[in-house]
């Protein structure tokens, strides 16, 4: 049976990817799920400290180069049912990696025996981050409830959303029209990524049916991480439908993390960040998301209001 | 306990409902007030799209919000009342007034301009117009009578089998014998005149749009009761307002007004 894949990413800026990453990670672990974690984050691969292991010998980087094969790349750690698999700077957020490698690498990764993939894009957004997260089944940002987090998220969107079409004219053998249209976006008088994907869609009927039937498959889910008070909640919401009536993407908000001062100190201090306590609220807030993605489900203002 | 459609689902979403509850007035009403609290403000989720979420933009999106709102209202307002006529504990019931959400920019006092004044009227003209012709307040159409002063574009599609009487249209004011159906709120007829002002045909409309054609001319007579989602119903509005070089939010806004009244009016 094949594993579902999780990639989780939404661009620059020290949002939590990483913690966020393990921690579903673990608790998917905690529930008797088979779980590989892939680390890919550019900004330095560094998944495997959330886990109290020292950097692997391995990495997918050998997976390109010397073809060496994911079992032995692929890493047990103290966790049952977790593995880890190191990206390496070099892995997959540079532009160095063939297309055909990467589908080869996405192969792989499919048929490694876990129910659950998660990759950790970290900050990446260029061709190899995005077409990671565009492969994913569900694609996950974490952002801060601050402008610079937001900011970024519509970046990393404005860039996959191009990367998608991109992709989709280049399966009919139009890759260039989009391109070139938005280098030529004042003559045409394209102002954003919206209206260059209009543009795309008035070529004729048939891509105006591809694009949306692309656009429709897509879906964001959202975790809001930092939260201190009940404006930064709000900030899931507003996004998704910000997603949803401008973006027109289909968005999901999976909820949020509360700012646990204490949890990093209980982390240093016990040095048991494998032992996930339920009574810690992050534990709860975690399980809460992963229930979520498992069913396919979000948060509703009633469960806000009425306090899960 | 009914279970809610996908057309419901899709609603309840956009405002950030339970997609399997049936929410009271109430919730749905501060649902929407929320969201629409949100959209005519700053915030950190709003002012990176500074430069490109225009006040068009925002107007459109909190036409759609209102849809939402007035569609679920009025659906789970059906259930509540019948609840009441069994006995169940009042619900309040709060309505917001059937008008635009007023959303004014930000700029300083003294520029500060009404927003329909910012809203470009744009119906091309075309030398065929002759500027004498006025327009009857009451027309029938049938495909027997041809009345004395009937505009002679206006021609029933053959598909229609009844004659359709299209209520009142006001008269357009009278500027120095200019042209005037771009002050013409917009309706179902007006659709009819622009389309066939411009010569285009039923058929045109619906290559260039891919609106089916039945539903182009369900959109011209106003037969309102053959669309079931106000949503569909207000993208069909701007495709066909835009494919007719008209001002699509002017006309998504005096049409939907049109078709809500039309809703009301026919509610058990």
């Amino acid at each position: 049976m094949k594993s579902e894949i999780w990639a989780i990413g939404g661009g620059k800026g020290g949002t939590g990817k990483s913690f966020v990453t393990s921690s579903i990670g673990m608790n998917l672990a905690q529930q008797g799920k088979r779980v590989t974690l892939i680390d890919a984050d550019l900004g330095g691969a560094n998944l495997h400290t959330f886990l109290r292991m020292k950097k692997p010998k391995h990495s997918l980087t050998d997976f390109f180069e010397s073809k060496t094969p994911l079992s032995d790349i692929i890493k047990n750690t103290d966790v049952p049912n977790l593995r880890f698999i190191t990206g390496d700077v070099r892995s997959l957020d540079t532009t160095g990696v063939k297309y055909a490698q990467k589908l080869k690498l996405y192969r792989h990764i499919r048929n490694i025996s876990s129910d659950y993939v998660l990759i950790d894009l970290g900050a990446g957004s260029n061709h190899d981050t995005i077409d990671s997260f565009l492969v994913a089944d569900r694609m996950i940002a974490v952002i801060l409830p601050e402008e610079t987090s937001l900011d970024n998220l519509y970046l990393f969107i404005k860039k996959v959303l191009f990367r998608k079409v991109n992709r989709l004219l280049g399966d009919y053998g139009l890759r260039d029209i989009a391109r070139k249209a938005w280098e030529e976006r004042n003559r045409k008088e394209i102002r954003n990524i919206k209206e260059l994907i209009l543009y795309v869609k008035n070529i004729s009927p048939e891509i105006r049916t591809l694009v949306e039937k692309s656009l429709a498959d897509f879906t964001l889910y959202i975790i809001v991480n930092q939260v201190k008070n009940e404006q930064h909640i709000e900030t899931g919401f507003a996004t998704k439908s910000i997603l949803q009536q401008y973006f027109e993407l289909d968005a999901k908000y999976l909820g949020y993390i509360r700012y646990n001062e204490f949890f990093w100190k209980f982390v240093k201090d016990t040095n048991s960040f494998k032992q996930f306590s339920p009574s810690v609220s992050t534990a709860l807030e975690i399980g809460s998301i992963v229930q979520n993605l498992m069913e396919n489900k979000q948060l509703n203002l009633s469960q806000v209001h009425n306090g899960i | 306990m009914e279970f809610n459609t996908d057309t419901l689902k899709k609603y309840l979403d956009i405002l950030d409902l339970d997609p399997d509850s049936h929410p009271t007035p109430d919730e749905i009403y501060r649902a929407y007030h929320k969201l629409e609290t949100f959209y005519t403000s700053d915030s950190i989720v709003l002012d990176p799209l500074d430069d490109e979420l225009d006040d068009n933009e925002r107007i459109l999106i909190l036409q759609k919000l209102e849809d939402a709102f007035h569609f679920l209202n009025d659906h789970f307002k059906a259930e509540s009342q019948e609840e009441e006529l069994l006995g169940s504990p009042e619900n309040v019931n709060i309505e917001i007034e059937d008008t635009l959400v007023e959303y004014v920019p930000e700029t300083d006092w003294e520029e500060r301009v009404s927003l329909e004044d910012h809203i470009p009227i744009s119906i091309e003209q075309t030398n065929e117009i002759e500027p004498e012709k006025e327009i009857e307040p009451v027309i029938t159409l049938s495909n027997e009578e041809e009345s004395e002063n009937h505009v002679e574009y206006i021609t029933p599609p053959a598909t229609i089998e009844t004659p359709i009487e299209i209520k009142s249209i006001p008269e357009p004011p009278k500027e120095n014998g200019t042209h005037s159906l771009e002050n013409l709120p917009v309706n179902g007829l007006v659709f009819q005149m622009v389309r066939e002002k411009k010569g285009l045909s039923i058929n045109d409309l619906a290559s260039q749009t891919g609106i089916a054609e039945r539903d182009l001319i369900a959109l011209e007579m106003e037969q309102f009761e053959k669309f079931q989602e106000a949503g569909d119903l207000r993208y069909f509005i701007v495709s066909l307002a835009k494919a007719l070089s008209m001002d699509h939010l002017r006309a998504a806004e005096e049409y939907m007004k049109r078709y809500r009244q039309w809703k009301r009016e026919h509610e058990y």
